[in-house]
């Protein structure tokens, strides 16, 4: 079982490998990734000490290069994949078909994993992409339930990688359109999702207002956990009067308690989100999901972790991955 | 309540910026796309705040009294100091103080982030700032081994009480911090001016008085 | 410049409309709308495909006696058994086209005629190419590509076919989860179809009772209603030889004459557009995404 943790800069990539993380992820410091934001991630010297650094310890390097490239302007990704393999990284992500063929046709050796991006929920679709381009891993989208995971692991001819940690997406990751639609930058072509840029919190008497752009997502009375303004995460009205977390709470996912079935339904490696989450959530993650998968796999009962005060809205679910989620 | 020592204070903290400059290049990095902006960094427990302005990388401060007027704010961010330290040296998730709502963002969220990335993106610690190999405080580092330790040691352990009346747990009345903080001041300047008198006797071969 | 007759195609009804009333639909699109292709079929949440399928055999033979273009969509969000065995039974015996809306139905249906339906991402000209390389004879762009990605795939397509979603509320997110049952404080499993209650969408709104987006089942719509009715020589240009009108409970008949009269008449642009805004009186019109803007913006 291999745990796969998230660095947005050098010193959570440093923090994520002196907790036990058996691979750290990272994205370039450009739009070529999904989690974009200003003073994140990596240049490319940078990557290259870290993967110097990660290799020696025996750890690995992947990059994630999963956004989607733009018509008419594919030499960004296309250079990003490029240093990748130059610098010797031992995987990289991604989602667009496109970029996938430009891979498998000039770096054949690079290990290519499928990112979340890709949303491939069933067997069929993780075939085409291990047939056409050759993927060696994907990254399951959190839309599917365990049992659902373990059928499809055992018709795929690749490894599965799941999310155990994080920030959660209540829509299929690369299908969702709702933060363009109300800022103008999206997931799949800027890599930034409810960008902090349209962000805005405004105390109004007693309650602590967020907007995103031209909407108010959420208000928090006094005393309340918050939560960042993420637009499928606010309290809104459908049908009846009363406002209500109407696509999720804002909340993290967290999949401890199930640790066990996954181990055992197959899956290879478990992947805690967060590369724009800062270093003191990297250690605190980072280790208490190294303790638990150690415990479990030596069959000892799950130890005690305090994850509570770091997940969004102080709060968590196993989300999708048990069925009375949907 | 007295004036507050702000002269000491505005030193230290260029000297300060200046060595975090120097020690965290990277930092400056990060910040340059933020080009132009003013961030109030506000210590709700502390009887002064922080005007920081970068110009394209660049960081200069200022202090400023409670209640003084401070215009062309690009973001605010409140907070007790306690936190506000944790969170510069990188022990605290910034995203887990504001979801407890320990932590205040008001203004501009994404040049709020910028500054936390970037200032996440080391691992920076006050105290290899302000002690380092060239920091404000070095020659009390760097003579610790010789003959002048035991007096260097004294002074070390002043400046902790400095530093910990501002890394640990504000419990202190702000009145009883207001005294340590100008007892320092003067302690620091008076002790300036003993190492100078020392290195002098120390060029000219002198025997120090203390040595065996 | 003389550029191939522009086809006008409607979208397979993404609500959950009762059966008859979508036969009835289909029958008078069949008799009246001036629209080329037809896709049928659900793509939004399988529990609701049983009530429709029986219908789809008559209802695809009367549009094609009226001349039309008969295309089957697939499922968008497909995870469980039965939606993959369903799946796998449309790809191998469809006596019709198939728009594939997953990936799983393009790998099913890899080196046969397809169409890359709008819920697959094409965002580049690379990717584009593959498509058409693999079996694809028309490809479906995605709602959020702005003006510049559409003109550049045009280029690519190289007269290609290509299609662009022109009018109706945009198919933003797909979920598993159900959010029209747990508005209703109803489970997913026992939705008790509740969705029906909602022909075009169910209207979410903020705190501040502005209107946000609308909920379709497990599909987030675009709160306005995407016109790219000023749009439309633009994009003949650009090389899209495709424009789909998204069904919606009003008069699809009208909007479709609108449509093909302002790709006929372009001199006409102005006056349809008033014509457009009478019929549509569910949202305001918008067209953001083209030009690069929020979605929900109109850009005038």
């Amino acid at each position: 079982m291999e745990l796969v943790c998230p660095a947005g800069t050098p010193s959570a990539l440093k923090a994520a490998l002196e907790a036990g993380a058996d691979v750290v992820y990272v994205g370039f410091r450009d739009e070529t990734n999904a989690r974009n934001f200003p003073g994140l991630n990596f240049s490319p010297e940078e990557l290259r000490v870290a993967t110097a650094q990660a290799q020696s310890m025996g750890r690995q390097i992947y990059v994630a290069i999963n956004t989607y490239p733009e018509a008419g302007n594919l030499t960004p990704w296309h250079r990003a994949v490029d240093l990748a393999a130059d610098i010797g990284v031992d995987a990289v992500i991604m989602a667009d078909i496109g970029l996938l063929d430009y891979t498998t046709r000039r770096h054949p050796t690079l290990r290519r994993h499928l990112s979340v991006q890709a949303s491939a929920s069933n067997p069929e679709a993780v075939n085409f992409y291990r047939a056409a381009f050759d993927v060696q891993r994907v990254v399951l989208p959190r839309v599917l339930t365990v049992r659902e995971i373990k059928d499809l692991i055992d018709e795929i001819e690749v490894e599965a990688e799941v999310f155990a940690f994080g920030g959660m997406c209540v829509m299929a990751e690369g299908r969702c359109s709702l933060s363009s639609y109300i800022t103008g930058k999206s997931p799949n072509m800027n890599g930034v999702c409810s960008p902090a840029s349209h962000v805005d919190y405004e105390q109004r008497g007693r309650k602590l207002i967020s907007k995103l752009g031209d909407f108010t997502i959420n208000a928090y009375p006094d005393g309340e956990a918050a939560g960042y303004p993420t637009l499928c995460k606010g309290r809104f009205f459908g049908q009846g009067d009363d406002p209500s977390y109407l696509f999720e709470e804002p909340t993290s996912l967290n999949v401890m308690a199930l640790l066990p079935e996954l181990i055992n339904s197959g899956v290879k490696a478990l992947k805690i989100e967060g590369r724009q989450r800062g270093k003191a959530y990297v250690s605190q993650v980072v280790s208490s999901y190294r303790r638990a998968i150690d415990a479990v796999l030596r069959g000892e009962a799950l130890p005690d972790s305090n994850l509570g005060s770091i997940t969004e809205g102080a709060r968590s679910t196993a989300g999708a991955y048990q069925k009375s989620w949907r | 309540m007295r004036p507050l020592p702000v002269k000491f204070l505005s030193r230290l903290l260029t000297i300060f910026l200046g060595r975090m400059k120097r020690l965290y290049p990277e930092i400056a990095n990060r910040l340059t796309p933020l080009g132009h902006c003013r961030f109030h960094i506000i210590p709700t427990d502390f009887p002064f705040s922080f005007l920081v302005i970068l110009d394209n990388g660049k960081a200069t401060a200022k202090i400023l009294n409670k209640g003084q007027a401070v215009s062309n704010i690009t973001a605010s961010i409140s907070g007790d100091i306690y936190s506000l330290i944790q969170l510069l040296e990188g022990s605290v998730d910034g995203d887990t103080l504001f979801f407890t709502r320990r932590l205040i963002v008001e203004g501009d969220t994404e040049a709020v982030l910028t500054l936390r990335n970037a200032i996440d993106s080391v691992d920076l610690s006050i105290k290899h700032i302000l002690t380092g190999l060239t920091g404000p405080l070095t020659p009390l580092f760097k003579r610790a081994a010789t003959p002048l330790s035991s007096f260097h040691r004294t002074a070390l352990k002043d400046f902790s009480i400095l530093q910990q009346s501002l890394v640990g747990p504000v419990t202190r009345r702000i009145s009883q911090m207001d005294e340590e903080i100008s007892r320092q001041e003067k302690r620091l300047i008076q002790q300036g001016k003993e190492i100078k008198k020392i290195q002098a006797s120390v060029k000219r071969g002198d025997k120090v008085a203390g040595e065996n | 410049m003389t550029l191939p007759m522009a086809k006008l195609t409607l979208g397979p009804v993404l609500y959950n409309w009762p059966a008859e009333k979508k036969r009835d639909f289909y029958f008078k699109i069949a008799d009246e709308a001036p629209v080329d292709v037809i896709y049928i079929g659900e793509v939004t949440c399988s529990k609701r495909a049983p009530f429709f399928s029986p219908f789809i055999p008559e209802v695809c033979e009367r549009l094609e006696a009226a001349g039309k273009e008969v295309v089957l969509s697939t499922l968008a969000l497909i995870m469980s058994k039965r939606e993959r065995k369903e799946l796998n039974e449309l790809t191998v015996g469809s006596p019709w086209p198939i728009e594939a809306n997953d990936l799983s139905a393009i790998s099913l249906l890899r080196d046969k005629k397809h169409i890359v339906g709008p819920f697959v991402n094409v965002y580049n000209e690379g990717t584009l190419e593959h498509f058409y390389n693999s079996g694809a004879s028309r490809v479906v762009l995605s709602c959020e590509l702005p003006s510049a990605s559409i003109a550049e795939l045009g280029r690519t397509a190289k007269g290609r076919e290509i299609e662009v979603q022109a009018f109706g509320r945009l198919p933003l997110a797909l979920s598993a989860r159900c959010y029209h049952a747990r508005s209703h404080n109803l489970t997913k499993d026992g939705c008790q179809y509740i969705c029906e209650l909602d022909p075009d969408g169910m209207d979410v709104r903020t705190l501040d009772d502005t209107p946000f987006l609308a909920v379709n089942g497990t599909q987030t719509m675009s709160y306005t209603v995407n016109s790219l009715l000023g749009e439309l020589q633009m994009l003949k240009t650009f090389g899209v030889t495709h424009f789909r009108l998204w069904p919606h409970d009003m008069d699809m008949v009208e909007v479709a004459r609108i449509f093909r009269n302002a790709l006929d008449n372009p001199e006409d642009s102005e006056r349809s557009l008033g014509l457009l805004q009478e019929i549509v009186a569910i949202a305001p019109l918008s067209n953001g995404f083209f030009h690069a803007a929020e979605g929900f913006r109109m850009v005038e």
